[in-house]
């Protein structure tokens, strides 16, 4: 079962790496379309490993051992907010990392030319990183709790 | 060699080459802008050394990370809570969101090259200074205090180098 | 053969829709025991049916983006990238002040 957990986060961690080499990909003057669509696509990968690792570990071992240790313990809010907000934030990661990905491959070649749409590809990226390191930092703070 | 074990070196050859890429980013940048403009093989040398920065930092997360999930893996998780990992932690997103912003042009250039210079050394003496017992608000504010003094010197040491250089090219 | 381009308008409504499932039934399963119950029976865990259910709404829109390909090769309106930008934003910090409340 640890197993499970110890390859949530080191591929989770992985995504996140992959959504920030996207974003730093896009912020550069040149874009390299094979790069972004290599990064983008290695980030939905790892976000869907990541989730399946991790909602395995979530239903069979967290749930039933570590949730109760965690609420009746001193710190239950790790478990009432952190987990509650991480467990459900986490579903918007892969969704969006897979847009990216798509809109590389299908749009690319406009994400060179047009900076305003540029810019929408930017924010949507900025948000999967941003949303990234939350999920990662508050995985800590819950497993600090147990 | 045991998990733990490769993780530490792997997180100390992270951090020698986030230091060490941060300290001569800083210098070869120097060199490159005192004539004013930045020719490729400055350009090529300050790529590399990029690189070489952000290489160090995918090899400081992934062990930091690692050597977290391991202690919890042995009942350690208590050190989760220690107010110097979170102040590592906080200074790591910095050395992140920080490369972005040097990226994007979205920061001025002496707050970015002195946020990268120190908080690449802040997280390496975080990280050796087994002994410090101090709470994570005042290490952040010793940080951002330290950030602003080497933002300052910097400033300097650029306006002494590049003045220099001109007047002696004279 | 006319070359054939993926309906990326198709993606990104399904993205967008993908997203206003989760932030919903996330306040809402918390706000209504029976649509928690629900989910918890069907799939035998509530997260569980609200992965699958997000998964099968993004395929689904996935599946109709194939088979609805554009001749062109379209400029999608940016402000559908901005419109699923906001809504997800919009949607986590709803969850993060929604759990804020019942925590604290």
């Amino acid at each position: 079962m640890t197993t499970f957990l110890i390859a949530h986060i080191v591929i989770g961690l992985i995504g996140v790496m992959a959504s920030y080499a996207v974003l730093m990909g896009l912020l550069k003057k040149r874009l390299s379309l094979a790069f972004l669509k290599t990064a983008g696509f290695a980030a939905f990968l790892a976000y869907i490993t990541s989730w399946v690792t991790g909602g395995y570990y979530y239903v069979l071992r967290y749930g039933p051992v570590v949730k109760p240790i965690i609420k009746d313990g001193g710190s239950p809010w790790a478990h009432a907010f952190f987990m509650e907000a991480k467990e459900h934030i986490f579903l918007f990661m892969p969704v969006l990392a897979f847009v990216l990905w798509v809109l590389f491959v299908a749009a690319g070649a406009r994400i060179e030319k047009d900076a305003r749409f540029k810019s929408a590809i930017i924010a949507l990226a900025s948000l999967v990183t941003a949303l990234g390191i939350y999920v990662a930092l508050s995985g800590v703070v819950i497993s600090g709790a147990h | 060699m045991d998990w733990h074990t490769i993780l530490i070196i792997s997180h100390i050859v992270g951090t020698v080459l986030g230091v060490g890429g941060a300290t001569f980013a800083e210098i070869f940048y120097l060199k490159a802008i005192k004539d004013g403009e930045i020719d490729p093989t400055e350009g090529s040398f300050l790529k590399t050394t990029y690189f070489i920065l952000r290489t160090g930092l995918v090899l400081l997360v992934l062990s930091g990370f690692s050597m977290l999930a391991l202690k919890v893996s042995q009942g350690a998780s208590g050190y989760l809570y220690n107010p110097i990992l979170w102040a590592k932690l906080t200074i790591t997103i910095i050395i992140a969101t920080n490369a972005l912003l040097l990226q994007a042009h979205a920061i001025p250039s002496w707050l970015g090259f002195s946020l990268s210079l120190t908080s690449w050394y802040a997280a390496m003496i975080l990280g050796l200074w087994r002994s410090l017992d101090a709470s994570y608000v005042a290490i952040m504010l010793f940080y951002i205090v330290w950030v602003l003094a080497v933002g300052f010197i910097l400033e300097r040491i650029r306006v002494w180098y590049i003045g220099n250089s001109r007047h002696t090219r004279v | 053969m006319t070359r054939r381009f993926l309906n990326q308008a198709m993606v990104l409504w399904g993205a967008i829709i993908a997203v206003l499932w989760i932030s919903l039934s996330t306040i809402f399963g918390e706000l209504l025991q029976p649509f928690k119950d629900f989910l918890a029976v069907t799939f035998t865990h509530h997260w569980i049916g609200k992965s699958i259910i997000t998964v099968a709404i993004v395929f689904l829109f996935f599946c109709a983006a194939w088979m609805f390909r554009r001749t062109d090769m379209q400029t999608i309106p940016r402000g559908l990238v901005w419109l699923l930008f906001w809504v997800s934003l919009c949607g986590v910090i709803a969850i993060i002040i929604f759990f804020a409340l019942h925590a604290f």
